[in-house]
């Protein structure tokens, strides 16, 4: 289907006017950040523009506006909310563009539960009443391939995904052979609109803190939303030890060093603000642009845009 | 020859694959938001025609494939071989029976194909999509008769046989679809 530019606009300021609405209504306050910065995201999984400039030095268009917003937090203690441009390099595709727009929120005083039950509130906010499964990262790979995916071996994993998809290459450690798993066997089996994946293994906690589940494994406490295969949100109960979050930025970096990708200058801002004193929340990330494929029931996100990439 | 990544990896660009030569047909890159970036291929293995899904890391590349496609005219036939020829280089290639394949069903004498070579050898004979090919065997027309829809088998002069309508005759010239063998209709000519 083809839309016109005007329905296209209107379609996605009609979901912004909810999406805002709903903050309102809930007590969160909009915010602005900036989308360059001096340090950028450490994860082995993303991958950062650099801003230079012969005068003013070097600088990364921001993955996220996740560092400024919790530095934000130390300073003011209240939920927050922020609708922005991301940056991400390298990828481009049907569900991904280089530049991209987020919503990202915080919760003050909010645990896993919580942050959890505000996001299905927002989308049914912004779609109308959803049909979703909520389900634990353990409980989906029991269902669809009987193992307990946070003590299976990684050579039982290497078999399964030999067995089970379409990659027959190296594998580098359990997170990555669990994630070909989960997108090509279970993802593709999802038989509710909307489902909501919580308590990942702790090798993808990203900056989640991690907890015990109710069989004493160690989990993050963490969740993914997805619409259909679509993964449309991101939160965590957020990491607000200092010393962990600066082990989390060293251990990316030495990972990247071991996969030839380039050091990141880790944020030691964000690492002086949780330990000045982050207040206990829980902050989520939602693309906006698969958030309005989805209210108007696509499966792309390159027709949404008024400028995509290719046609910059 | 060169290599492409999986950035470059284009609906028609040509590969080796486990030493066999193929076409992508599609590519997609996945990408969680907290994890590894892989690439889901779809290729068509230009020797058996079959087409499967590879998974790919992000980034790995692979060996193009010396594959081209070259318009030559069909010259003759050993029972073996078929021989064609690059009308501008008048280079001769011999093709054997499993590069021929269907392409058997509608080859005439000087007729100008596309061969796909693969290391300079061909792979792929591929017809023009529309041929016009006289009948030379069916049974008696209904003359008059071109109303009713019904149609009756019909060989043609390179040994293809088709459906085609009832009032056609032997010698009469029709139009086929090569890629579904389906009759188009009667020539002009």
């Amino acid at each position: 289907m083809i839309d016109s530019t005007a329905q296209l606009i209107e379609a996605r300021a009609s979901l912004y006017r909810r999406l805002r609405a709903y903050f309102e209504s809930t007590g969160a306050l909009e915010v602005e950040v900036p989308v360059i910065g001096r340090a950028a995201a450490t994860d082995v999984a993303l991958q950062s523009f650099p801003v230079t400039s012969p005068v003013l030095g070097a600088h990364y268009l921001q993955t996220s506006p996740e560092f400024f917003l919790k530095r934000l937090l130390a300073r003011m203690p209240r939920s927050i909310y922020c609708i922005t441009k991301a940056f991400r390099d390298e990828e481009q595709g049907r569900l991904h563009n280089p530049e991209f727009s987020m919503l990202e929120w915080y919760r003050v005083s909010c645990d896993l539960e919580g942050i959890l039950a505000d996001t299905l509130a927002l989308v049914a906010a912004a779609l109308g009443p959803v049909d979703v499964r909520q389900c634990s990262y353990a409980n989906l790979f029991a269902q669809y391939l009987n193992l307990d995916p946070h003590r299976v071996e990684l050579a039982e994993l290497h078999q399964l995904v030999r067995r089970h998809t379409s990659y027959d290459g190296e594998i580098q450690d359990r997170d990555e052979a669990l994630q070909l798993l989960l997108n090509q066997v279970i993802e593709p089996q999802f038989d509710t609109e909307f489902t909501l994946i919580y308590h990942y293994p702790q090798g993808q906690a990203a900056l989640a803190r991690l907890t015990r589940d109710d069989q004493g494994r160690e989990v993050a406490e963490r969740f993914e939303l997805y619409w259909r295969q679509m993964e449309l949100a991101n939160g965590y109960r957020e990491l607000i030890d200092a010393d962990e979050q600066a082990r989390r930025f060293t251990a990316d970096n030495r990972a990247r060093a071991s996969r030839g990708l380039p050091q990141m200058p880790a944020d030691q801002k964000l690492i002086d603000a949780l330990a000045a004193g982050l207040p206990e929340c829980a902050g989520v990330s939602i693309g906006l642009d698969r958030l309005l494929a989805c209210q108007l029931g696509r499966q792309s996100i390159e027709d949404l845009l008024l400028f995509p990439w290719i046609e910059l | 020859m060169a290599n492409y990544s999986t950035n470059e990896f284009k609906s028609g660009i040509k590969v080796m694959l486990d030493g066999d030569p193929c076409s992508i047909v599609e590519n997609e890159m996945v990408k969680p938001g907290k994890g590894q970036a892989f690439n889901r291929v779809r290729l068509r293995n230009l020797k058996t025609g079959r087409v499967w899904e590879k998974t790919f890391r992000s980034g790995e590349s692979l060996e193009a494939a010396d594959v081209v496609d070259v318009e030559m005219q069909y010259l003759y036939t050993d029972g073996e071989f078929w021989t064609f020829m690059d009308p501008a280089s008048y280079e001769q290639q011999a093709a054997d029976k499993t590069a021929v394949g269907d392409a058997l069903n509608w080859l005439r004498e000087q007729d100008t194909c596309v061969v796909t070579l693969w290391n300079g050898n061909p792979l792929i004979v591929t017809p023009p999509n529309h041929v016009e090919l006289a009948i030379v065997e069916t049974d008696p027309g209904l003359r008059g008769d071109t109303a009713t829809g019904g149609t009756k088998p019909a060989r043609l002069v390179t040994g293809a046989v088709v459906k085609v309508p009832l009032f056609l005759e032997i010698g009469d010239v029709v139009r086929v679809d090569t890629r579904s063998g389906e009759y188009l209709g009667r020539s002009r000519d």
